[in-house]
Parts: C-alpha cells; structure tokens; sequence
C-alpha cells in the first residue's frame, strides 16, 4: 500500500526561495535535492534520475533552458519530467521552454507554498 | 490696201465680238484681245482692275511693253508666237502691274482664226497671286516643320529656317535672333544669304550686334508684332543700314518668335527691292513666329530636364532590359562613389547586396513586363566596399526596352528603424528583466510568511520571517536603485553640493561594512595623501560610489584578501581608488562592466541575488560629477577600480 518516496530536485538560485520551497516539499513527504545553480542542477539531474525538476530558469553559470536542452538531447535524461519554475513571463521563453518538453509553467509569485506543493503532489501521484 | 475680202474678214471679227462682246466684258477672268500685229484691241474691266491700265491707254499699242517684266520677255514672245500660229498654249508666270509690282497669272493663249488664217489672239489671265502664296507658305511650312523636327536647339534649326523662309518669298537675307535673358538682349544666332549675294560686311555687322529692347529687331521684341521697313538704307533708325546699303538691300520685315505670349527670339529678312509692306507676307510669318517660339519652349523645357535630370539630389537612371544602366545622374557618384563609366560597364545586379539580388531580380523581370515599381528596397554597393539602401520607383517603356527609374538614399532612414527597434527591444527586455526581479523577492516574502504561519515552533517561525525581512530589504534596495538610476540616467537627480572630505566620507563606508571585512579576514589598507583639498561634491552621492566598490571588493575577494584604498590628487582632481586581491574579471566582462544590468559570470559563483545595478549606478555617479571611472583586472588576481573627480563638481578637470 505503501509507495516509494518521490524524489525531487529543485534548482533555484535564490535562496529564499529555495529554502521555502525545499521546506514545504520536504513537510509533504517529498525526498527533496537542491542545485543553486544550471550546472549543478545538470549534474545532479544526470546523477540521479529525480521523478520531477523543477527547474528555475534564470540561474548563474548555466540558465534553466540550457540546462532543459542538454537533458533533453541525451537519451538517459530526456525522459525526466520537468516543471518550469520562473519570475520571467516572456513568451518566447516560454515557446522555448514548451518546444522542449515541459510538463509544465508556474511563475512563482503567484502561487502559494501550499499551491505549489499540491500541484507537484498530483502530478507525482501514481495514474489510477 | 484693204480688199474686199479684209473688209468682209473685219466685218466677220466685229460680229464676232459683237457677239463676244458681253461675254468678255462682264467675264471675272482678265481677257486681253490683241490683233494680228501683236496691237491691243481690247481689255475687259477684270483686265484694268487686275493691272492697273485704263483700256485707252493700252488700244493700239504692243501688250508686252506694258506687262512683261524684261526677265521674262522671251517667254512672253513664245507665248505670242504660239499664239499666232494657231496654237493654245499656257503657263504660270508673272507679269508687271502699273505700279511695277509683279503678279503671278495663269496665261492661257488663244488663237483668234478664220480659215486657218491667224488674225488675232485672246490673252486669258488668271490671278494665281492667292494660289501661290498659299503654295510658297505650305512649301515654306514644310521646309521649317523638316528643319525643327530634324533639330534638338533653335541654334542647329536656326540656318534651315532661314533659307526655307527667304526661299519661299523671295527674299536674299535672313538672320535670327534669341533673347538672353540674362543680359536681357537680342543676340544673332545665325545669318542666311542667298547665293550670289554679297552681304559679308552686312553679315559680320548682324553676327557681331546685340540690340537691347525698342532698338533694330528689338523693336519687334518690344512690339511682340511684326514689322516692315519699306528701305532700311533710307531709315535713319536702322543702325546697319550703311552695310545693308552695300550688301544692295532695301525693304526688310520681321517677326517675334512667341512663346505663351513672351518673345523668345526675332526673325528678320531683308530684300534687295524697295517693297512696300505685304500684309499677306506679315500675316503668313505671325503663324511662323507661334511655331518657333514654341521650338524654343520645348527646347528650353528639355534643357530644364536635363538640368533636372543631373542636379537631382536623388538617383536616377535609365536602365536597359539586357540589364545594364544606360545613363545615371551625378548623385550616382556622389554617393556610391563610382564614375558612370563604372556603373554603365557592368550588369546594375553585380553592385547589389548578394542577399538582395534575388529580389531585385524578380522586381526586374516584373518590370520588363511592364508592370510600375514603387517602395522597393535594396542595398548597393559603395565603392569603398559600404552599402547603402536605397529605395526605388521605376517605371518601364516596353517599346523602348527602357526602365526609368529613380532611387532614394534611405540608409540613414534604415538605422533609425534599427535603432528604434533596438530601443524598444531593449525596453521590452529592461520591463521583463525588472519584473523578474521584483517578483523574486516578493515571492521569498509571501513563502516565508505562509511558513511562518504554518508552524507552530516560535524559534523556527521567528527565522522565516527573519528571511522574509532580509527579501523585503532586497526588495527596498533594488527598488531604490532603480529610482536612482532613473532619476540619473534622465538627469532630473538634483546635486546637492558641499565641502566635502573624501576621506571622512571613506571612513564613515568602512565603519558601516567593518563586520562584513572582519568576517571575511580581510587585511584593509587606507592610505591618503597629505593636503587632498576638500572638494564641492555631493555627499551622499559620493558615498554611495565609495560603498559599492568597496562592497564589491569585499565581496568578491576569498577570505583573508587584502584591499587597499588610496586617496590623492591627480592633477586639479581628486583620485580616489581601490585594489582588492579576489576573483578579478574577465577581458570581455570588462568592457561590459558598466552596462545596466550586466553581471560577469564569475560574479554569479559568489554572489546569485546582485541586481546588476551596482557598478552601473558607480558610473552614473561619476559621470553626473563630472568625473571618470576605470576598472583593471587580471583574473584570478584581483582588480583595481579608480576614479578621478573634479574638485568642484561638474566642472572640467
């Protein structure tokens, strides 16, 4: 009755966000990683496989599309789910960021902690 | 001794002029009866009106001595002659009136005959004077019509004009004459003579005359009519009349060439017989004169093209369907810097840009097909190796195989769109970016407060909302620089200048960042020179540069770095600069330092929440203080940033 622990990786440079973010995941059950920046996020990603990313976009060292390209155009990580977590609402990032595959959009500022976590919680929910 | 048989002859002739009689007498022909010894017998009244002779006057006398000019008194004998043997005969030629003008007359000769023996003749005259003025004005019509049709200026038609117009009224000289506008005279374009006429001094007088307006042929320019002088030798107005005199010319006439009513130019003839004015002669000229005035008009009008054509600031060309330039105007080589031999040797497609020849050639097949063009672009070649758009309007004449066309110069026109585009693309970009940046810290805000509110645990609530006053202070300052930055860049930040001591305002910085320096282990070394002026500046601006380099370099230098502070004078200005041993910048992030919003990548590894406001805000600063700002650097090693000020801000150092 009892399934596995969901694992999330969670790239997000600022880190209040990322605190807040990784606090609540992690009050909900969810086995939570952190990359503060693109590069990090891509090797962890690479490492372990997370059944989400949710992926910021504006980062140092490598930005979140960079980060999406490059996972998509290896076969061991293209099939990782990810979510575009962003401030940024421009359109063509988000065309980018679709024409690689996204499960998802959210810009932050308007969602809540408990937002957020409930729309990782269905999305991670097994399918009936 | 008359016989019978001339008696019953004569009395045979009178009955039948008798019976003639009222016939010849009312008849609108000129009939002229002379007897068997060439004597006239009688004229009808059409004869006297036509000649000028009562019929008494000419009874019983030979006809020739009266009418026939000496040139022609052969003719007229052979006439008689034929006339006598029985034969008709007629001719179109001219006889001599009373008052010793000439007519020209159809003469038709009639034998008057009894039994094959000739004892008279009738002289039938018609007036061809109409006929043949209407014949010499057609064939003089024709000659000028050929020699303006087969002319491109008034100077080349001039001569033909002339001899076509002299020949047809039988006159010897003839010269024309144009109004310079200029110098507001009438100047001889050219001078005609009939062969055999010797008019070399009268000629060389006319070439070398100019007439200002109411004198010689100016009086027809001022009269805009035409006029007659009966003898120049003898009209003391005349000014060439001694050389007309030896040249033997007498009576002249002239007439204005008009163009919309202006004259534009006179024709004059001169004869070698003293004539009083023939109206017929001056009237057939006035249609003359309408008809080279507006040769000069269209002559003048294509030489105003032409002027048109080569002083056009644009470009215009004439272009052939083979796909070469055929003529260009000067700005052609104002602006792309080739000479028309360049731009006409070669296809016009090698001069333009590769990525707009496609183009331009399927605009140039469209065109062949006789289809205008407007609004299309294209860039051209310099020859210096630029290029320049240019925008065309073109038109082609199939039956010519020609494309008019005419270019404009947009280029300038082209870089504003660019840079408008830029601007706003940079606006667009400056609205998102700043969004973004806002939106981050008011997102850690209402995370950390929701936290907060979710747990229970006081020390755990307490450092989420610790958290979300360290966002909203991050908020503030972005904020804030924000403003300044606006308030800088659109120069409405008002100075507010005092004395101040840079090294006080120095020491008052690193008070506030001495736990920042402690923390790190930085070894900080503040040196000023001795006497460094106090300077005019503004006091909170001036800290506000000293607390961001400053805070950059404690930033980004690793622990246990050393910065050193110098303070001096460079000159009349104050120098202020920092050296640090961290992280230093790259070449290429140099010359971006100072941009809005520009961060170096090896700034992110340290330091992900800087707003890219920093050091462009420095500059902002400096450049309102009138001062400059400086950055070296070598990676790894550490950077060196300094500026100079004036002592009184604003003015030059």
């Amino acid at each position: 009755m009892t399934q596995p622990t969901k694992s999330i990786l969670l790239a997000e440079d600022d880190r209040f966000l990322r605190r807040a973010c990784e606090t609540k995941l992690k009050q909900a059950g969810f086995d939570v990683r952190v990359a503060v920046d693109g590069e990090e996020a891509l090797a962890m990603a690479r490492e372990q496989s997370p059944d989400l990313l949710l992926l910021d976009l504006l980062m140092p060292r490598r930005d979140g599309l960079s980060v999406l390209a490059t996972l998509r155009g290896d076969p061991k990580t293209k099939g990782i789910p990810v979510v575009i977590m962003s401030n940024s609402s421009k359109d063509l990032e988000r065309q980018k960021a679709a024409s690689l595959g996204v499960v998802d959009y959210w810009i932050k500022s308007n969602l809540s902690l408990q937002e957020l976590c409930d729309r990782v919680s269905q999305l991670l929910q097994p399918r009936k | 001794m008359a016989t019978p048989a001339d008696d019953a002859l004569a009395d045979t002739v009178r009955e039948h002029d008798a019976a003639l009689g009222g016939l010849i007498r009312a008849n609108p022909l000129a009939i002229l009866v002379v007897d068997a010894d060439d004597r006239v017998q009688m004229v009808n009244p059409a004869f006297e009106t036509l000649f000028g002779y009562r019929e008494a006057e000419l009874v019983g006398h030979p006809i020739d001595a009266f009418i026939v000019p000496h040139t022609l008194a052969t003719e007229a004998a052979a006439l008689s002659r034929s006339g006598f043997e029985g034969r008709a005969a007629r001719s179109i030629t001219q006889r001599r009136r009373k008052d010793g003008s000439l007519v020209d007359v159809e003469l038709t000769v009639v034998p008057l005959a009894t039994t094959g023996h000739a004892i008279g003749a009738y002289g039938i005259f018609r007036d061809m004077t109409e006929q043949k003025r209407a014949e010499r004005h057609l064939r003089a019509q024709y000659a000028v019509i050929e020699a303006l049709a087969n002319s491109s200026t008034i100077e080349a038609a001039a001569a033909w004009v002339l001899r076509a117009v002299a020949e047809a009224v039988d006159w010897q000289v003839g010269a024309m004459w144009i109004v310079d506008k200029t110098a507001n005279r009438l100047r001889c374009i050219d001078f005609w003579r009939a062969a055999g006429v010797d008019a070399t001094a009268f000629e060389r007088e006319t070439r070398d005359s100019q007439f200002v307006h109411g004198v010689g042929p100016g009086r027809t320019w001022e009269m805009r009519d035409a006029a007659w002088i009966v003898d120049v030798t003898a009209e003391p107005r005349f000014s060439r009349r001694s050389s007309a005199a030896a040249a033997g010319l007498h009576a002249a006439f002239s007439f204005p060439m008009l163009l919309d009513g202006e004259v534009v130019g006179v024709v004059e003839f001169f004869t070698s017989r003293v004539l009083q004015p023939d109206p017929a002669i001056l009237e057939m000229f006035a249609a003359l004169g309408q008809q080279l005035g507006e040769f000069v008009g269209r002559t003048r009008a294509q030489e105003q093209l032409e002027h048109f054509f080569t002083m056009s600031g644009d470009l215009l060309c004439i272009a052939n369907f083979d796909g070469y330039f055929t003529r260009v105007n000067a700005s052609w080589t104002r602006l792309l810097g080739y000479t028309a031999t360049e731009l006409l040797s070669q296809p016009y497609i090698e001069f333009v840009h590769h990525e707009d020849r496609e183009a331009t050639a399927v605009v140039a097949a469209s065109l062949q097909r006789g289809d205008p063009l407007s609004a299309f672009e294209n860039r051209f070649r310099c020859k210096d190796g630029s290029y320049r758009w240019l925008q065309w309007t073109a038109t082609p004449r199939l039956d010519e195989q020609l494309i008019y066309a005419v270019a404009h110069d947009t280029t300038d026109r082209k870089l504003l769109e660019q840079q408008t585009m830029e601007t706003l693309k940079m606006r667009n970009d400056f609205v998102s970016f700043v969004t973004h940046q806002l939106r981050t810290p008011l997102s850690g805000i209402k995370w950390m407060l929701e936290l907060s509110n979710d747990t229970p645990d006081g020390a755990e609530k307490a450092s989420y909302i610790e958290d979300a006053r360290e966002s909203a202070d991050r908020l503030i300052r972005l904020v804030n620089d924000l403003l300044d930055a606006s308030r800088l860049e659109s120069g409405k930040l008002q100075l507010s200048l005092e004395p101040v001591d840079v090294r006080e305002v120095t020491d008052a910085v690193l008070a506030d960042v001495a736990t920042l320096v402690r923390e790190k282990h930085h070894t900080l070394d503040v040196q000023s020179e001795t006497d460094v002026p106090v300077a005019m500046l503004d006091r909170q601006l001036m800290g506000q540069v000293i607390l961001n380099l400053t805070s950059n370099a404690i930033k980004y230098t690793p622990p246990d770095g050393r910065i050193e502070i110098r303070i001096g004078t460079r000159g009349r200005s104050l120098y202020w600069s920092i050296r640090d041993s961290g992280i230093g910048i790259s070449p290429d992030a140099q010359k971006r330092l100072f941009e809005k919003f520009f961060r170096a990548d090896n700034a992110h590894t340290v330091d992900t929440e800087g707003t890219g406001l920093g050091l462009y805000l420095v500059r902002l600063i400096v450049d309102r203080l009138g001062g400059a700002i400086a950055c070296e650097s070598v990676e790894g090693r550490g950077t060196l940033f300094h500026f100079t000020l004036p002592m009184t801000a604003g003015d030059p150092q």
